[in-house]
């Protein structure tokens, strides 16, 4: 029998593997992935990958490194996170072989808080010894009037700031492959680092609303009776009022920020969650392994989030994908109607706006490849969430 | 007196329903001696796991609420105790396992680490030390390889081997009480034989006294010094083990124990009680058992008169307007 052999195959490997190996059965998902890899990989280095200072540049025989020079504190934490992220992987992956079970979870705890503390004492010695310093020299104007004997420049060799009155709204071309903006500002430069604007929203407003919801939803759902019912009605209130207008009118009266802007829409978009994680709980709380456990006397803190909440994730994870993309789309949003961040950050839906050039020309560039930016993005995201949700399907959690 | 483990009052568990409050249990008492069998039996739905339940506290509130009783465990009144306090009693001093072994495990967290928690909390072990332990607890409760399933996932077992595993969570603190509700129910009649087994060794060393709960008297027979056989909320009969078995009092469990396959007597069908357990609901009038009774469906004061639980004999408590006719050996 068929069920039979996958059974036997699942012989042996956790819950999570089972998943993983559904999820990556399909193309879709794994282009969906491997999109967002790359698109994480470039916001991580945006900086050296469109930068207008050379990364190594030869003047009256002396090489300097001027683009390391110029990356703020806020760079090199980037770059230590990724490099402690890969780390963690890398160990998590060989505790599996050479670390007895018994010892795994302990060990698992130091890697974990020697990462944390290798991350927050790189992060604050870097804010403490790199100051912002403004490098304002114009290392092209030196090449081209051949001051300088070498230089190797970024892929992209401009920055995301700065203008040039000469180039604007210039359509792609050799030296501006994807054109210009209004002020002249390089499209592609202003497109990698726009990365980690859409990123960093995704990512951040999703986590506070995850967070949120769950401790919602778990209490709920746990609870159930009265608290259940005054809290459901609370949260149809939420669901019922229009997102989007309403961080629109928060936005309005809060001042500008990236941060706010995640914040906002974080404490607005948790009810999907609550209403997940809320339905698991209500079915979890009533299965034996949950009543064996609280037999067993263990703490209310153990069952909700220890015994309950793994169990009931799943849907969560889901969501939290299709809610990054929503993420994403809220703040490309805000920014094309002029409530997002100011310039010159650089968000994609700030240039999106842009496309109505200031004369009234239509400039195609500044529609197409921020609009493709967003796009391909918003959808790498479902890709993955639909991915997930057919990779978790109960048929295959009965086999676990 | 002091031998008595746990002492059940006049405990009444009542639900809530939409269609009326449903009398799951009504006035039970009983009490449980240290270091022995005790058997709560009767068919599916009689109130036996919510007994249970309301012993651990662990009845669902709403809807259900205990209206009734005293639940008296080392001195003290379960059913007063603040929940901190009945933390510190639930697998520690009073353990508990159910009937499906199949969903009473985490599927996420490996033997290991649900058997090490229980330790970790209630004796206040470190991880490493608790994870020893739990291989030990393994070991005594029959499992091969131990050091290596331990670090499985109960995905990878099988119903008997997840049963022993739940003993060996039930076990890990050495409860004085352990409540074993339909421990067998789901397993294959050679694995409950095994499981039975294991109890009673593992209530032999630890001088633990046992709670059985089960729909099968032939499963209390050679394992209960004392029986309860419930019905329909009630306890209809109580007795020691060997004088129900010789001589039932109360035609349910007549009953029951023709149903059971006797040795000697292959040949003879068994007889079924014909008629189902009533509804909490519908509960009918007088004696809850008298439709399905040959003696008293169709007896005026069965119909109408609920019998209480009455000595009948010393030691020997029967809820019967008849039960006297049943008893041998009478004068
Ligand atoms: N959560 C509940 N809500 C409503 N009624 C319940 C609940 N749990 C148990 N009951 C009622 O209690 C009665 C006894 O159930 P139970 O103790 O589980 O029987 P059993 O003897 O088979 O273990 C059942 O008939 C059921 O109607
Ligand atoms: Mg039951």
């Amino acid at each position: 029998m068929k069920a039979e052999v996958k059974h036997n195959k699942a012989w042996g490997i956790s819950y999570g593997q089972l998943v993983a190996r559904e999820f990556f059965k399909n193309r879709l998902n794994v282009a969906g992935l491997a999109f967002i890899f790359v698109l994480f990989t470039v916001a991580v280095f945006a900086p050296l990958l469109a930068n207008d200072k050379p990364f190594a540049i030869k003047v009256d025989g002396a090489w300097k490194f001027p683009l390391f020079g110029a990356l703020g504190a806020v760079d090199y934490a980037v770059f230590l996170a990724a490099g402690v992220v890969i780390a963690m992987a890398v160990l998590i992956r060989r505790n599996q072989r050479t670390i007895a079970p018994m010892e795994r979870s302990s060990v698992l705890w130091r890697q974990f808080g020697a990462a944390f503390i290798v991350l927050v004492v790189g992060t604050a010695a870097m804010f403490y010894m790199l100051p912002e310093k403004l490098d304002a020299t114009d290392y092209k104007a030196m090449v081209a009037e051949g001051r300088a004997e070498k230089a190797v420049f970024a892929p992209v060799p401009y920055s995301f700031a700065r203008t040039d009155l000469a180039a604007r709204e210039e359509g792609p071309s050799g030296a501006h492959w994807l054109g210009t903006d209004d002020v002249g500002a390089d499209v592609l430069a202003r497109l990698i680092h726009g990365s980690r604007i859409s990123l960093s929203v995704g990512f951040v407003a999703v986590g506070i609303s995850c967070v949120i919801g769950i401790m919602v939803g778990a209490v709920l759902g746990y609870f159930g009776g009265k608290v259940d019912f005054i809290g459901m009605r609370f949260v149809e209130i939420m669901m019922a009022v229009p997102v989007f207008f309403l961080i629109l009118t928060i936005i309005s009266f809060w001042p500008r920020s990236l941060l706010n802007i995640m914040i906002i829409i974080g404490l607005t978009t948790w009810t999907g969650d609550a209403r997940f994680i809320r339905a698991e709980f209500l079915k979890l709380r009533k299965q034996d392994f949950v009543q064996a456990a609280v037999s067993l006397g263990l703490p209310l803190r153990s069952i909700l989030f220890k015994h309950i909440l793994p169990n009931g994730i799943a849907p969560v994870l889901v969501n939290a994908s299709f809610d990054i993309a929503g993420a994403i789309f809220i703040e490309a949003s805000l920014s094309f109607l002029g409530f997002g961040v100011a310039p010159p950050t650089p968000s994609w839906g700030q240039m999106l706006s842009l496309g109505v050039g200031t004369t009234g020309r239509f400039l195609w560039w500044l529609t197409l490849f921020p609009g493709m930016a967003i796009f391909v993005t918003v959808m790498a995201y479902n890709l993955v969430g639909e991915g997930l949700r057919d990779a978790i399907d109960p048929r295959l959690r009965k086999a676990a | 007196m002091s031998d008595e483990i746990l002492k059940i009052e006049n405990l009444s568990v009542h639900f809530d329903t939409e269609d009326g409050v449903a009398k799951a249990v009504q006035e039970v008492n009983f009490e449980i001696r240290r270091g022995e069998t005790f058997a709560l039996v009767g068919e599916s739905g009689c109130g036996k796991s919510v007994t249970a339940l309301a012993m651990m506290r662990l009845i669902p509130v709403p809807p259900g609420r205990i209206v009734n009783g005293r639940i008296e465990f080392e001195g003290a009144n379960l059913l007063e105790l603040s929940e901190k306090q009945m933390r510190s009693i639930r697998g520690n001093k009073i353990a508990m396992i159910f009937q499906e072994p199949m969903t009473s495990l985490n599927p996420v967290f490996t033997i290991g680490d649900q058997i090490a928690e229980a330790i970790m909390l209630h004796q206040k072990k470190e991880y490493e030390a608790a994870w020893v332990d739990a291989v030990e607890i393994l070991k005594q409760v029959g499992i091969n390889e131990a050091e290596r399933r331990v670090s499985e996932y109960p995905h990878q077992m099988s119903g008997g081997m997840r049963q022993r595993v739940m003993i060996a969570m039930a076990m890990s603190c050495k409860p004085a009480l352990l409540i074993a509700d339909e421990p067998t129910t789901a397993l294959d009649v050679t694995i409950q034989a095994q499981i039975l087994e294991l109890i009673r060794e593992l209530q032999k060393q630890n001088n633990m006294s046992v709670l059985l709960i089960t729909h099968d008297l032939g499963v209390v027979a050679e394992r209960a010094n004392e029986v309860a056989v419930m019905y329909a909320s009630r306890i209809v009969e109580r007795a020691k083990a060997a004088d129900l078995f010789a001589n039932a009092l109360h035609p349910y469990t007549q009953g029951l124990l023709r149903s059971l396959p006797r040795l000697g007597h292959e040949g003879r069908r068994l007889e079924v009680i014909s008629g189902t357990v009533p509804n909490p609901l519908e509960f009918p009038s007088g004696c809850k058992f008298h439709p399905r009774c040959p003696v008293g469906h169709d007896d005026e004061k069965c119909r109408t008169c609920e019998p209480g639980l009455m000595e009948i004999a010393t030691g020997r408590r029967a809820a019967c307007w008849y039960a006297e006719r049943f008893l041998k050996g009478k004068g």
